[in-house]
């Protein structure tokens, strides 16, 4: 799993998705792999204003990384792009767990894919919340 | 009554050569063009066809559905869980072709894997499955042409950053990766993704149901791409879910997970109208614009798209969202389903506003029936009075 994805992740359970702790997940025993791939500066200077800065600094000292710039940059030149890319693009997460900070759920990632399978208990349906809600509602 | 619009002139402009009708239903108008065809079309492979007499020239004889959607469309508020949960109790207890549970119980016969109207996703692509779908030159033919089509439907200007649900073992993907494309996938079936992984496809895979929900941030992606998957979702397999709720959840995780002015187009095979209903009514509950691509309809190749947009562009017009998308492509016909807005559905009817001409003659008309004594109706009758000095 690329560092760009753990970018965009949140935590699968609908209860978690609102609290600022289910954002960004933490990686654990994680085990790096680093891939070639080619630069591609457009998709770079795409991606970069939907980038949460401050996660990609947290995920990165995680993982090790500490030669990102504080502050996001505003304009990709060659070099800060290469270094862009070689974090989010060629790094790829291929064993571990990621966690959720508020449910405290880890999620297994094997071979490069994160299961994101909630089992049934968790991943209620909307329906159930609310008939829960609406009982709740009424025995209070 | 003949006339040009918005889309039909961009049509026109654009230039083609092949008929490109564009029929608005409820307002009475059909409007026709033809043209030159358009230089910057991305020409598809041909897909096998039924009808024998097709002009040579198109590739797809194609109709768009413009399904009706709130004139604002504006997001559903957060609070409105009840009265939705009313709208799906019904829903479960009055229609039932298009939802089945299916329970393992020691009882049931023995269940046939093969039958993917039996069997949920997870369990219906098994090894044996997975790879006989991978392998499969017509299938892999077929996902090419549907995830072309759908990119050329997206048109998207630069690399972006796409979302493949259902992804499978990334035949989708591939098309998405040669266009220099980013993409994320996600898929139910485990033994699918391990083909995936086998095939070495340069996406991130994630095992995930979709009818839980999209796990993503908002506004993450430019784009959403999805081949043959989101009937799947139509499927409620044990009892505590239901067909809507899944159905509601992945269209509201979709809509979240979209950059504003973000597009999606997901091509899925319906079972029958109520499963078409079923998927189409839950994304415009999300807040999506949506249309409904038809590609060959009435023939056996019949290809159905579900264009979804995000936010911009619904504002004006109202026509002016989703057949933005088919600008350009060539052989569509744009069908406009869509309820008009609140007081022009009254004046539709003929009904008029309180206090117009129409009301106060159809009035006096009901006190005339009754017997009571009314004034004759002249020129004047309804007619506003100058504006004194």
């Amino acid at each position: 799993m690329k560092i760009l994805t753990t970018n965009y992740l949140t935590c699968a359970l609908r209860t978690c998705k609102s609290h600022p702790n289910s954002f960004p997940l933490h990686f654990r025993d994680a085990e790096l792999q680093q891939d070639s791939s080619p630069f591609n500066a457009s998709f770079i200077a795409n991606i970069l204003p939907r980038l949460d800065w401050s996660a990609l600094l947290t995920t990165a000292t995680e993982l090790g990384f500490t030669n990102l710039p504080l502050e996001k940059p505003t304009v990709v030149d060659e070099r800060v792009g290469m270094a862009l890319h070689r974090i989010l693009i060629e790094t790829q997460v291929v064993e571990g767990k990621l966690v959720c900070r508020n449910c405290g759920h880890e999620y297994a990632i094997h071979q490069g894919i994160a299961n994101f399978l909630l089992p049934g208990h968790l991943g209620i349906s909307p329906l159930l919340l609310v008939w829960g809600g609406a009982l709740a509602e009424i025995y209070v | 009554m003949r006339t040009s619009c918005l889309a039909g002139q961009s049509c026109s402009s654009a230039g083609q050569r092949e008929r490109s009708s564009i029929i608005i239903r409820l307002c009475c108008l059909r409007i026709s063009s033809s043209g030159l065809p358009c230089p910057n079309t991305p020409r598809l492979p041909h897909t096998p066809q039924t009808s024998g007499e097709k002009d040579s020239n198109s590739q797809f004889n194609s109709r768009l559905h413009l399904v009706h959607t709130s004139a604002n469309q504006t997001p559903p508020p957060l609070n409105s869980h009840k009265k939705n949960s009313n709208k799906q109790r019904r829903h479960r207890s009055n229609v039932s072709p298009g939802r089945y549970s299916v329970r393992i119980s020691p009882a049931a016969p023995s269940k046939d894997t093969n039958d993917p109207h039996c069997s949920p996703p997870d369990l219906f692509y098994n090894d044996h499955e997975s790879q006989k779908y991978t392998t499969s030159s017509r299938i892999q033919t077929i996902q090419t042409t549907m995830t072309q089509r759908a990119l050329s439907l997206l048109s998207l200007p630069y690399p972006s950053l796409i979302l493949d649900i259902g992804c499978g073992s990334g035949l989708s993907g591939e098309s998405l990766t040669a266009s220099n494309h980013t993409w994320i996938g996600m898929d139910i079936s485990a033994s699918m993704l391990a083909v995936a992984l086998d095939r070495e496809t340069a996406g991130d895979l994630f095992l995930a149901d979709v009818g839980q929900g999209v796990p993503f941030r908002p506004g993450t992606f430019d784009a959403a791409i999805s081949i043959s998957a989101i009937q799947w979702l139509c499927n409620a397999d044990t009892s505590d879910v239901s067909a809507t709720g899944r159905l509601s959840s992945f269209f509201e995780g979709l809509y979240a997970a979209l950059k504003r002015g973000g597009k999606a187009v997901l091509q899925f095979y319906p079972k029958n109208e109520v499963q078409r209903g079923m998927i189409t009514g839950a994304a415009i509950r999300a807040g999506f614009g949506a249309g409904l691509l038809e590609d060959d309809p009435g023939t056996k190749n019949v290809k159905l798209y579900l264009v979804l947009t995000v936010g911009a562009g619904a504002g004006e017009g109202g026509a002016d969202d989703v057949t933005n998308m088919v600008r350009g492509l060539e052989g569509v016909d744009v069908i406009d389903e869509r309820r008009k807005g609140r007081d022009g559905g009254r004046d539709g009817v003929g009904e008029g506003k309180k206090g117009s001409k129409s009301w106060i003659l159809r009035k006096k008309e009901q006190g005339r029936n009754k017997g009571k004594f009314v004034k004759a109706d002249s020129k004047y009758t309804g007619r506003k009075r100058r504006p004194a000095f």
